[in-house]
């Protein structure tokens, strides 16, 4: 039996090492940890914002490709750009922003595509579970069990030498290209101009050209989209009105009808609007910084004046 | 079934171990069908029919080992004409299932005719329990076997510890375990020892192994598709490789003897830290131990050995490694890879023969050692590649034929490496083109490279030692078997 405890301590040990190392000594300061500060740098606009308020609420596709300054100025409400990147669960961007919606506010949800078929479980392991499980222990709980015991054990040994690279690399005053400081109030990302495309354009050119399969674009029922679809369902009972969009992408080819029939679907159901861009949101490939979903800033702030346009008729009085 | 499946570890595991001892408290030969059926059902779970074959051949083998063991045939000649009938049917089996597609293929490609696609499923594990049958038979036929149980010899070969890919053992190791009584009693510190070497064979698999495999792929894959590989994708490509297969297969050996000794089973060791040999002759006495020494009794010693002359001794070697690179897979890569570590321990034993054993100090042994590195690395290529022109990609890549590029990302953040590389937005057969994806890149090399060179084998850790790399790598382990999205199968599997 001593054999048995021996080693039965030792696996104790180390799953307890385990979460004492990831959840209190280690960090990610240039990848995990800029989640959070985005998350609360634009939660406080929100907060400070006193009057009708217009959300976009994405991924990066938000953030970099869609301008609420613009918006702000078109439509003469408070904008908030919620978008930080995609693979952050968007249970916990709602969760963030709810409290400061209210009646006859508008959500704008240009989704990228992937966000509704994402998993259950991949939504519970995003980068947003690794910044809750090392600074937000008490929020993770809103996740229940599963949520916490997936955040616990999202860390295996390349994060471990993640996390040592981004502590030393901080330690030797090492910045990501884009952060807060390249951010305005609202939360667009600025700056992000042709001249420094000009490292990127040849990547971008080279990017395939990805559309989304309209048959799967609804997979996983019961992952983020039941957790998208629930809070349209919360928005209807409270006035706030929704309104679906396309994210940003080339236009090598037109997206399908299909996409956009299925998308007006899911958005007719709970209740939401939907509106398609003329074009598709999609633009050249020389309107694109760094990816497909990450558009210029000049075409930035052209796309967002269309949008602009399209949620004019949204706005009403509170 | 795989060893890192839940199935396996939450279900089969448990519910086997646990009613083995249970039905050994009151009958041996209960307990033995107990571990039989269970046998065959993991060997099923993959394929229900093959346990047929996996049967009707054990049958077959078992009556001839039978009669080559019984006395009265003894007397007379006939019996190396049964070994040689017994022997055939192995081969002729092994090669239908293994050889006959790469066969077929070769003979429509001399001829020009195109031959109908032959839809040919290779049975999980029939190189291992080919080769373990074989031992058997010649074995019996050496008068080193006496055994008339039929169970027994059903239990020898289907075993599920060491069933599908080794180690591969001789009857006279693993038998007398099971006729030991106490095998069936449970023994708190077998089962401790066993749980605690399994664990570090998952942790083995599943962190290591199955990480650099990530770096392998898109290196290999790349090169598959017709990319130009460029200097650092190629020798991350080979190295991570390198890294893999050693912590996939040794992964899976360490569970495997760590299974079998939870049962009371001692099987030999299968790698004892092969990196850190100084020679070829001294890796292939520290890789795959027990296929090397079925090569060398079963294979080496018959042709002659080194017992007909210098030339034809070389010769039987030759054959040999081409036989344990075909025995590998039915492909021209391994045939080559196998001729190469074939030339590699002529030249070994030819150097031997030449410097009459000359000691170089440190530096003579660090040349050694990164002289056998490097010539393993580099057959290694051979073995993954999906072709020889692949192979050849690689090749190119690493000898810095297509030049030295990195991603754009890290020259802007480490502009001195402009000396010595060129930049562009993307690298062919780089998993991640980031900085940081990079640095881990070459961190997660470090990790492999410092565990397989400085570390001593598992075998050669103390207890204490042993429970320490536990405490350090079971959450990891269970981080990946219960945590992540999919498990992988072992690289052996294939052969």
């Amino acid at each position: 039996m001593r054999q048995f405890r021996s080693l039965l301590f030792a696996c104790v040990a180390s799953v307890v090492l385990y979460i004492c190392i990831f959840g209190f000594v280690l960090a990610r300061p240039l990848v995990v940890d800029e989640v959070g500060d985005l998350m609360n740098y634009k939660v406080s606009y929100a907060r400070e914002a006193q009057g009708a308020k217009i959300f976009i609420i994405a991924g990066s596709t938000a953030r970099f490709s869609h301008r609420c300054a613009t918006l702000e100025e078109l439509l003469g409400r408070f904008c908030i750009n919620a978008g930080i990147a995609y693979g952050i669960g968007l249970d916990w961007v709602f969760e963030k922003f709810k409290p400061y919606m209210k009646p006859g506010d508008v959500v704008y949800m240009p989704l990228e595509y992937a966000q509704y078929s994402i998993s259950r479980v991949q939504m519970l392991t995003g980068v947003d579970a690794a910044y809750r499980f090392r600074y937000d222990k008490i929020g993770l709980l809103a996740r229940g069990p599963e949520g916490v015991i997936r955040a616990m054990f999202s860390f295996d040994l390349p994060v471990l030498i993640n996390s040592v690279a981004e502590m030393a690399l901080q330690l030797g005053g090492v910045h990501r290209r884009v952060g807060i400081e390249t951010l305005d109030k609202q939360g667009d990302e600025v700056g992000h101009g042709d001249d420094e495309a000009g490292p990127y354009e040849s990547f971008v050119s080279a990017l395939p050209f990805a559309p989304p399969d309209s048959r799967r674009l609804l997979d996983n029922p019961q992952g983020q989209q039941k957790v998208i679809g629930a809070f349209l369902d919360w928005c209807r009972e409270r006035g706030v009105v929704v309104v679906g969009g396309l994210p940003t992408m080339f236009n090598d080819r037109r997206i399908d009808d299909a996409i956009i029939q299925t998308l007006e679907e899911f958005y007719f159901r709970h209740g939401a609007s939907f509106v398609e861009l003329p074009n598709r949101s999609q633009y050249p490939r020389r309107s694109f910084f760094d990816t497909s979903l990450h558009l210029r800033e000049g075409a930035q702030i052209a796309h967002s004046e269309m949008v602009a346009n399209a949620l004019r008729p949204f706005l009403r009085r509170r | 079934m795989l060893f890192n499946s839940k199935i396996f570890l939450f279900a089969f595991l448990p519910v086997t171990l646990a009613l083995f001892f249970i039905i050994g408290r009151t009958s041996i030969l209960f307990a033995r069908l107990w571990l039989i059926f269970a046998s065959l059902f993991f060997y099923a779970w993959w394929n229900p029919p093959y346990v047929l074959l996996l049967l009707a051949s054990a049958t077959f083998n078992y009556w001839v080992g039978q009669t080559l063991q019984n006395d009265g045939l003894k007397k007379n000649g006939s019996r190396k004409l049964l070994l040689c009938f017994g022997l055939t049917f192995n081969v002729i089996l092994l090669g239908y299932f293994k050889y006959f597609s790469f066969i077929i293929g070769i003979v429509t490609g001399l001829s020009g005719h195109k031959a109908a696609d032959l839809d040919i499923v290779l049975p999980l594990a029939i190189s291992f329990y080919t080769f373990q049958k074989v031992a058997y038979l010649v074995d019996s036929y050496l008068g080193k076997i006496n055994e008339k149980s039929y169970l027994n010899y059903i239990l020898f070969v289907s075993f599920f510890p060491q069933l599908i890919a080794g180690p591969i053992v001789h009857w006279s190791e693993v038998f007398p375990q099971f006729r030991d009584s106490r095998t069936y009693r449970v023994n708190g510190e077998n089962v401790a020892d066993g749980m605690t070497i399994f664990i570090i064979g998952l942790t083995k698999k599943v962190v290591l192994a199955d990480e650099f495999a990530r770096y392998a792929n898109a290196g290999f894959n790349s090169a598959a598709d017709g990319s130009v590989l460029t200097l650092v994708p190629a020798w991350l490509a080979a190295l991570a490789y390198t890294l893999q297969l050693y912590f996939d297969f040794s992964g899976y050996s360490d569970m495997a003897i760590g299974l079998s000794r939870m049962f009371n089973v001692i099987l030999p060791i299968n790698f004892n830290s092969p990196y850190k040999a100084t020679n070829i002759i001294e890796f292939w006495r520290r890789w795959h131990m027990t296929l090397s020494r079925f090569l060398r009794d079963y294979v080496y010693i018959p042709l002659g050995g080194n017992r007909a002359g210098l030339a034809r001794r070389y010769a039987n070697l030759l054959l040999t490694m081409v036989i344990g690179g075909l025995w590998h897979g039915a492909a021209w890569t391994f045939v080559l890879w196998g001729a190469l570590h074939g030339f590699y321990l002529l030249a070994n034993y030819g150097w031997r023969s030449i410097s009459g054993g000359i000691k170089g100090g440190r530096v003579g042994v660090a040349c050694s050692h990164a002289l056998t590195l490097s010539a393993v690395i580099i057959a290694w290529v051979l073995f993954r590649s999906n072709d020889a022109a692949a192979a050849l990609r690689i090749y190119e890549g690493m000898i810095g034929y297509n030049g030295a590029v990195l991603p754009e990302q890290i020259l802007v953040f480490a502009p001195w490496l402009r000396i010595g590389f060129n930049g562009a937005s993307s690298v062919s057969g780089l998993v991640d083109s980031t900085v940081m994806g990079t640095v881990v890149s070459f961190a997660m090399l470090g990790v492999g490279l410092s565990i397989t060179l400085v570390a001593p084998a598992l075998h050669q850790i103390s207890k204490p030692v042993r429970l320490a790399l536990v405490v350090i790598s079971f959450a990891f382990a269970v981080q990946k078997v219960i945590f992540s999205a999919d498990i992988s199968p072992f690289l052996y599997f294939q052969f």
